[in-house]
């Protein structure tokens, strides 16, 4: 991805971000917690993205081991 | 945003077949053609009646628990720290589908329609029209789907019409001649897939008549079924079951053969238009399911205050997940049967097992017990036909590769079972649309 592209998607979602700020408000305590720990999570996928090209990632366990056994079964 | 939400029983069909069909057509021919090459186009049986064991696990929930939705159901039967650890795990697998949905769809159009598109466009395009959507009722969805779904369903049932031309019957002959390793083997491999109807569990508070949410969700399924085998047999007689399984994308490839005239030269361009709007709505709805799970923590039903952040994280998992295509392949091809078995099917029985406990039982109220007779021969016609469909591949699995005129008939009975199958599921449906109309 190039960073031209990287620049224009982080404005998109700070701008999208900040039409839902008026939701904050009317939140209770849960749902205010679950919406910052999403975009608290957002905002350091992006600074790993910016520092490093590639990092485990969970599904990587079910592209390296699970679909390589499958795949083997189904050709079997 | 109000706490009732109401979809018709055929909307909610409707959903169900865009979720279903949408899902498995992009990648999975593929694999079912390389696996059962011309007999790919049973691949889609076994996968149906696991369906049917979905929609019957639905269907005993809405009738203990009506008007509530997957996620509220599991805090009330397992309390809130088992319940909230199984609506953790199916939020994970709705996230998972949708990663999958999103990527598969802008690497379709990245190489198909939108080839000078950077990728990561197209998928935060897919990715704002999600978000957008997210921040309005599922009945708004609905609609929507109410209108593109003709659109894409007269295009999938006037494709044999279309091709007719190029069909040859001979690319099917010997039909079930290779025994049952690949009928079974290319079967599980689209369980997966089938598998995504699990999704409506979130919208189970959508329709407050038990017998309907059964009808509708299994006339979904077996016109999904019904339409993918169409497209499987025009694969196999117009392509061929080598060059389907070499292609890419097999579907795109059939529908680049329709030639009218000169002047209808570029048709598959309206079809893949088609296609793509019905795709969008699949994804759509098993983002708006996801953000159901999330709103089910904490009690409200209105789940918009998530639409962006959620929009926003899974878009950064995708592109940080999927490297390249190879990886998205296999994921997709491969690992959704074993994510669909190792976390439905347990969640499911726990789900059958303790909403059969007295205390809940006692609760379904006699016009739920009333109406459970209500189309009752339509069901038992549609299961007798499924299960006759099942006997013919298996008679033709047994005397296909020695008598080869037992694989023609197995193959001509699986067709007309499958047929009626669907006509009989229909009827049933349009039975139950009738329940409480004057007295709700």
């Amino acid at each position: 991805m190039s960073t031209s592209i990287q620049i224009s998607l982080f404005l998109m979602y700070l701008v999208t971000i900040a039409i839902d700020i008026k939701y904050i408000k009317s939140m209770k305590l849960a749902e205010k917690v679950i919406f910052y720990s999403m975009n608290s999570i957002i905002l350091i996928l992006i600074g790993l993205r910016f520092i490093f090209t590639e990092f485990p990632m969970p599904i990587d366990f079910f592209i390296h081991y699970v679909s390589p056994w499958v795949l083997e079964w189904s050709r079997s | 945003m109000d706490q009732q939400q109401i979809i018709s029983p055929r909307q909610f069909s409707w959903i169900s077949t865009v979720i279903i069909f949408t899902s498995s057509q992009t990648f999975v021919p593929r694999e079912a053609l390389y696996i059962s090459h011309h007999n790919a186009w049973f691949t889609y049986i076994l996968p149906l009646v696991y369906v049917l064991f979905i929609t019957y696990v639905f269907y005993e929930l809405c009738k203990v628990f009506p008007k509530k939705n997957i996620f509220e159901i599991s805090f009330l039967l397992f309390g809130k720290f088992v319940g909230g650890f199984i609506n953790i795990l199916m939020i994970l697998y709705i996230w998972s589908s949708f990663m999958r949905n999103i990527s598969t769809i802008s690497v379709f159009m990245d190489s198909t329609i939108l080839i000078l598109t950077p990728v990561y466009v197209i998928g935060i395009i897919c990715n704002l029209i999600v978000q957008h959507y997210g921040k309005m009722s599922i009945e708004v969805s609905a609609r929507v789907n109410e209108l593109t779904f003709i659109l894409f369903i007269t295009m999938a049932f006037s494709m044999p019409l279309m091709l007719i031309g190029d069909i040859q019957v001979q690319n099917v002959l010997p039909i079930l001649s290779h025994g049952v390793n690949g009928f079974f083997k290319s079967n599980t491999l689209n369980l997966g897939w089938f598998g995504d109807l699990f999704i409506l569990g979130a919208f189970l508070h959508t329709l407050s008549v038990p017998r309907q949410v059964h009808a509708s969700l299994r006339y979904g399924a077996i016109n999904a079924t019904f339409l993918l085998t169409l497209i499987m047999m025009l694969t196999i007689t117009i392509l061929g079951p080598n060059i389907g399984s070499k292609a890419m994308y097999p579907i795109y490839l059939l529908a680049e053969q329709i030639h009218f005239t000169d002047f209808l030269e570029r048709l598959e361009i309206i079809m893949v238009t088609a296609y793509t709007f019905s795709y969008m709505l699949s994804m759509i709805f098993i983002f708006i399911a996801g953000l159901i799970g999330i709103s089910s923590f904490t009690k409200r039903r209105d789940y918009r205050i998530y639409s962006s952040s959620a929009g926003w994280l899974m878009y950064m998992i995708t592109v940080l997940s999927f490297s390249n295509i190879t990886d998205l392949y296999n994921f997709v091809s491969y690992s959704s049967v074993i994510i669909a078995i190792t976390i439905q099917v347990p969640i499911l029985i726990l789900f059958w097992i303790f909403s059969k406990r007295k205390k809940y039982r006692k609760q379904i109220s006699v016009k739920v017990k009333k109406e459970h007779k209500y189309g009752r021969s339509f069901r038992w016609m549609t299961n007798g036909f499924i299960l006759l469909s099942l006997v013919f591949i298996f008679f033709g699995i047994w005397l296909g590769d020695k008598i080869a005129i037992c694989g023609t008939i197995a193959g001509l009975g699986f067709l007309l079972s499958l047929s009626s199958a669907l006509i009989t599921s229909l009827l049933e449906m349009i039975k139950c649309n009738k329940l409480r109309r004057n007295n709700p």
